[in-house]
């Protein structure tokens, strides 16, 4: 009867085990220009579990750039990033892409289990003009980033901590024991005042 | 050069006496009630009592926003009010021989006794093993209370609420009545049989509560509970209600027997008319015949019947009786619906004493819904006096009597879930008066400098006419002091700009106007059957045209309605030529637009349908083109609110029939397990922003991350359905997102927080400019979601250079800490700037939400020692006043914290040179409550739920409503009064040390001038 909730705990450990070195996971990402089908692009790769930026990173497919250049430029072009079960998309206008010289940043947003929910797409361009004296940057760069949710800020409190050599809280003193030092001065005082005798009358 | 660096000069000092301004700003004891007013409301009635115990009358209601009060029907004031926790729903209100016991509550179950003069609490009972019942009932045996809820019955002690017998019935049936009657207990009650509901009757033992009968009488199928009516005759105890087609009675106690009210009263087709009474003793009875009403003791005595028909929708009967007098009251609309009639009946002498008429305008309040009476007896035969206090469908509560309506209390801002200021227009302004502002080019070229000229003249002829008596109101209004009584008939803005309309709609369908000075309605209006949700000003006051707001509800056939209004009147506005009243099938969303149709310069409304469909008001061409040229820079969120998973963004394109509707663009769907619990809102683009930096100690600059497409939330990730619960978990997370692009910008996770219980949402978030501020209950380290061990961030090659940056970086050390082990409230701030390091900006001329610059966020957390229920911002014209974070405090007070205590830069630890120079607090963990900072001082203002502020022509001055139960409006002086001279400022010795000055200056000059001459000839 024991043997077989020794292999499941086998089991379970073996796969936490897994789980806590997991391997870089690899994505596929997909373009598309307005409502058009998407087409594959390239694979994302990313590494919950390492916190080094370049464990993250992005490998273009062989067929990457035609959509994005015989797209109209006013329309949306769009990556999907799917694999695991997972499916996330994020736009930008295609004119901005075509602006920032195809210098793009594709950031995953973890969960507390490592899976991605969440895709932001940016670029580097803040309108759709290009510069005359700028000069593009000839490579496109794809900057892959993952990002988790911050431990967020919480008030400081300072617990009071009652510290004894024993570790033991210390014993209630008695009201003598903590006030002696004020009542026996005033005691002596009303000691030494008590003996002097009452002035005679007139 | 000269005057902009004196403007900067006169900047800088304003600036400072901003920032050195205490941080506490109370009002003096005088001023209290000067510029404020307070309206303690009850909420619309649902239980009501009109009761004459000895010779005082007294109103009890039991309300639905959980109050129970005791009015004073001379005035309408309430002698005392209880104020039930918002989850504790108020089930039923009893009052028998003068005791007060109600039941309530949301999960568990509270019965209660209450002193009825007093208000005071007797005894608290809580059941151990709540029945899920909506419905209770509550009797009286001697001076025990006896209880149903459910299926469910108890007697309680009277003396301190212990159980003496609780029995549970297994019939099946739903109880919420308790008849006593020749010392047996009945309890009715219904059984849901499909549809309907059939009447169930048990008989029970007083004594130990054992079931004597059960029984269900033949042809007892009802709607509901309610249609069943209880009355006695010659010494029995019927049950009346009406089945089907027929009517029908009951005997208690034979259960075999139910006979046709017609046949038993001789009256065909007759219906039972409900008779509201003073109190929960058996029925009067009133048979309707289509549209005659008569009433009737008993089957074999006297009847009387109404010579006025009216419809059985519109006719409201009550009745009185104390100390051997017995009257009923028919009150019906008259046929002008300018007025009511009102029957009173002697019903001991079954004789009319007469029809009185009383104004009442239906389109203002609504029909009368419940009606009570209390009729003064009258000595020496004189006609009896009678009042009679009403609940009108608006949700308003009047006592009326014979001519006149002696009192309002409109409990329908109870039920407000919008309001909106309206600027008052100026008396003139020269520019506006003639359109100078809003003329097109050609039309500015069209007129000459003379034609111009001679109209300024014109104007300043008139305007100087007028001028002696305004300045004579002037010297008054400095040597006298400030009128007490705040009432003005014009609207006008005043010269501070303090005064304006603030306009309420609630879900009862009334919206009212109230005077912002003196909280006095200056229009109101009853809209049937729409419960309002929203309110925008599409139009701003100008000398010429009336200020127009849009007031956004839905009909009962759950279709959107909008109504143009002219918030001046409250009348219907189509000047323009569009429909002051235009419906649309479901709406999803309304959004106010920042763009203008040409026509009638009011801004257009979109409204998202279901479909996507994007759906333009006004409904004109002049608009349609306008939202053309605007529609590609319309970007939309759209979520299902509080409790909803994900949020999703879209743009607009024309679909197929030319008509515009929503695309997708993104989609937010949080992990798994978060629930939305508070949204806040973008300070629209154009907001008031005084400084685009933060001047640091020094005097590098950290500039504001300023992005009107920025959206705070925070949401709720829970396991387990109470705090109590074993398995209990819970982690509040905060987002800032892009609503163009659905980008996450920022995603913290403050475990152990949530919301108090499940019925008291505890989660409340307020952003304005490039800040917000977050609010949570926090459960403790045992409610701590398991955590994953987060990856180390990676490590840096620390050169030379790092160094440097690290020195230079702004201190935004790590402020997360383990979980607080104390519960309670926390509150977090949150600052949002373009950079972490100073003096470093976007490079670009142009914002765009699609550039992968995101936001560096700081944040810092305090715990604050009281309960929040609402949470609202202060708002001034310029921004340069500090924000002032104002929160609604379960205990009845609207609070203030200066949002320099919220600020997220705040050292912690020893401040250092440079900042002691930028004066900031230090770091303290906790915000104390500083009784200063009460904005309502010794009020109660129970229930907050609303906070709205408004600027004033004072930047030191923003003008706040809360509302919920009770309505506050009060001034907010975050920096105090710097740019208003105090009211003890002594304006006659300035004006006589002027006035000696110019005489002294006059004087010397003489005598300097003498002197000169005579020097000359010497």
């Amino acid at each position: 009867m024991q043997l077989p909730s020794i292999l499941i705990s086998a089991v379970l450990l073996a796969c936490g085990f897994a789980a806590s070195v997991a391997e870089p996971i690899e994505l596929s990402v997909s373009h598309s220009l307005g409502s058009a089908k998407p087409t594959p692009r390239g694979s994302l790769i990313y590494d919950p579990a390492s916190p080094k930026r370049s464990a993250n990173k992005y490998i273009p497919g062989a067929a990457a750039a035609g959509a994005v250049d015989s797209g109209d430029d006013d329309g949306l072009y769009r990556v999907y990033v799917e694999g695991n079960g997972v499916r996330l998309t994020a736009a930008v206008p295609l004119c901005m892409l075509t602006a920032s010289g195809y210098q793009e940043q594709m950031t995953l947003h973890l969960d507390s289990k490592g899976v991605p929910w969440h895709l932001d797409y940016l670029v580097s361009a803040t309108s759709c003009d290009i510069p005359k004296k700028k000069q593009l940057p000839r490579t496109p760069k794809t900057q892959v980033f993952t990002e988790t949710a911050l431990a967020g800020a919480r008030p400081k409190l300072e617990q009071i901590v009652v510290t004894t050599p024993d570790g033991k809280p210390p014993a209630e003193q008695t009201f003598l024991q903590k006030y002696w030092f004020y009542i026996i001065p005033v005691m002596v005082m009303f000691l030494m005042n008590s003996g002097a005798e009452e002035p005679a009358k007139k | 050069m000269f005057a902009s660096s004196l403007r900067a000069a006169a900047l800088a000092v304003l600036l400072a006496v901003v920032l050195c301004g205490s941080v506490s700003a109370a009002i003096h004891a005088d001023q209290a009630g000067t510029y404020d007013w307070h309206k303690a409301l009850v909420g619309i009635p649902k239980f009501a009592f009109f009761t004459r115990p000895v010779r005082k009358a007294q109103i009890y209601v039991g309300t639905q926003k959980n109050v129970i009060a005791l009015l004073n029907p001379k005035t309408g004031d309430y002698t005392w009010r209880q104020v039930l926790e918002p989850a504790d729903d108020l089930k039923m209100l009893s009052l028998q021989d003068q005791v007060l016991v109600s039941v309530s509550g949301n999960g568990s179950l509270h019965t209660r006794q209450w002193d009825a003069q007093t208000g005071l609490l007797i005894w608290d009972h809580e059941h151990v093993n709540p029945p899920a019942s909506t419905s209770a009932a509550v009797g009286r045996v001697g001076d025990d209370v006896l209880l149903v809820a459910g299926d469910s019955i108890s007697r309680l002690k009277g003396d301190d609420g212990t159980p003496v017998w609780t029995v549970t019935a297994d019939s099946g049936a739903t109880y919420g009545r308790i008849i006593l009657h020749n010392g047996a207990i009945y309890v009715i009650g219904a059984k849901q049989i499909s549809n309907l509901h059939e009447v169930s009757v048990l008989q029970l033992d007083a004594k130990d509560g054992r079931i004597v009968a059960e029984y269900q009488p033949p042809n007892g199928n009802v709607k509901s509970l309610d249609d069943v009516v209880f009355a006695e005759h010659g010494g029995k105890a019927y049950l009346y209600w009406n089945g089907a087609e027929r009517a029908y009675r009951h005997a208690l106690g034979q259960s075999a027997e139910t006979e046709e009210v017609d046949d038993v009263f001789g009256i065909k087709e007759s219906r039972i008319q409900n008779v509201y009474g003073s109190d929960e003793s058996a029925s009067d009875l009133v048979l309707r015949n289509g549209k005659r009403y008569t009433f009737m003791r008993s089957s074999d005595s006297a009847k009387y019947t109404f010579e006025d028909e009216a419809e059985p929708t519109e006719s409201v009967f009550s009745s009185f009786k104390s100390e051997g007098a017995h009257y009923i009251s028919y009150v019906r609309p008259s046929p002008s619906k300018k007025e009511i009639k009102i029957d009173l009946l002697d019903a001991t002498e079954m004789k009319l004493v007469d029809t009185f008429s009383v104004p009442f305008d239906e389109q203002i309040s609504g029909a009368i819904q419940k009606a009570f009476l209390d009729v003064a007896p009258s000595k020496d035969g004189k006609v009896p006096s009678f009042r009679i206090f009403a609940v009108t469908a608006d949700g308003s509560i009047k006592l009326l009597k014979a001519g006149e309506v002696l009192w309002t209390r409109e409990e329908s801002l109870t039920e407000a879930l919008a309001a909106e200021y309206v600027d008052l227009p100026e008396r003139s302004l020269l520019s506006q008066d003639h359109d100078e502002l809003d003329e097109q080019p050609q039309e500015s070229a069209s007129i000459s400098p003379i034609e111009r000229f001679l109209r300024r003249a014109r104007t300043h002829v008139v305007k100087a006419a007028a001028y002696p008596q305004q300045l004579t109101k002037s010297i008054k209004s400095l040597i006298t002091p400030p009128e007490s009584t705040r009432v003005r008939n014009d609207l006008y803005a005043d010269f501070f700009g303090v005064r304006k309309l603030v306009v309420f709609a609630s879900k009862t369908g009334k919206v009212v106007a109230l005077d912002t000075e003196s909280g006095q309605s200056v229009w109101e209006r009853y809209f049937d059957g729409i419960q309002f949700r929203q309110i925008e000003t599409v139009r701003s006051a100008l000398v010429k045209y009336p200020p127009v707001i849009v007031l956004v509800g839905q009909n009962r056939q759950a279709q959107t309605v909008l109504l143009r209004i002219n918030a001046l009147t409250g009348e219907d506005f189509n000047e323009d030529g569009s429909s002051p009243r235009e419906v649309f099938p479901a709406i999803r969303k309304v959004i106010k637009l920042p763009v203008e149709e040409a026509a009638g310069r009011t801004q257009l409304i979109s409204l998202i349908g279901d479909n996507l469909k994007v759906h333009i008001s006004p409904s004109s061409a002049a608009a349609s083109d306008a939202f053309e040229r605007f529609a590609p820079q319309y970007h939309v969120y759209l979520t299902e609110g509080v409790g909803s998973s994900q949020i999703d963004g879209y743009t607009t394109e024309k679909g197929t029939n030319n008509k515009y509707e929503l695309k997708p663009s993104w989609k937010l769907e949080f992990p798994e397990g978060e629930k939305l619990a508070a949204l806040g809102s973008p300070s629209p683009a154009g907001s008031a922003v005084a400084s685009l930096g933060r001047v640091l100690g020094d005097r590098s600059v950290l500039y504001k991350y300023l992005n009107p497409n920025m959206l705070a939330l925070a949401t709720v990730k829970t396991t387990g359905s109470f705090p109590t619960d074993s398995d209990f978990t819970s982690a509040v997370y905060t987002y800032l997102i892009d609503t163009v692009t659905g980008t996450v910008h920022y995603r913290s996770e403050h475990n152990g927080g949530g919301n108090i219980a499940p019925t008291v949402p505890s989660v409340f978030v307020v952003q304005k400019d490039n800040w917000a501020v977050l609010s949570y209950w926090n459960h403790g380290p045992e409610a701590a979601l398991p955590q994953v061990e987060p990856p180390a961030p990676e490590e840096e090659v620390v050169t030379k250079k790092t160094v440097r940056k690290r020195k230079k970086k702004v201190s935004t050390e790590d402020n997360s800490a383990t979980i607080p082990d104390a519960k309670g409230i926390e509150i977090v701030a949150l600052e949002f700037f373009e950079s972490s390091t100073p003096d470093q900006r976007v490079e670009s001329d142009t914002f765009s939400s699609f550039q992968a610059k995101r936001p560096h966020v700081i944040a810092q957390s305090y715990s604050f020692p009281k309960r929040i229920s609402a949470i609202g911002t202060t708002t001034t014209g310029a921004g340069i006043t500090t924000k002032e974070v104002l929160l609604g405090l379960e205990d009845g007070h609207l609070y203030g914290i200066s949002k320099r205590l919220l600020d997220p830069r705040r050292p912690v630890g020893a401040p250092t040179k440079d900042e002691k120079e930028e004066m900031l607090f230090p770091y303290r963990p906790t915000l104390d409550f500083n009784p200063k900072e009460v904005a309502s001082y010794n009020l109660h203002v129970p229930k907050i739920s609303h906070i709205l502020s408004a600027a004033t022509k004072m930047e030191s001055t923003s003008l706040t409503i809360a509302w919920g139960l009770d309505v506050f409006c009060g001034r907010r002086n975050p920096s105090k009064t710097f740019d208003v001279l105090s009211e003890s400022f002594n304006y006659l010795a300035l004006l006589a040390t002027i006035a000696a000055c110019v005489l002294g200056i006059g004087f010397s000059k003489r005598l300097a001038e003498r002197k000169k001459i005579k020097d000359l000839w010497r």
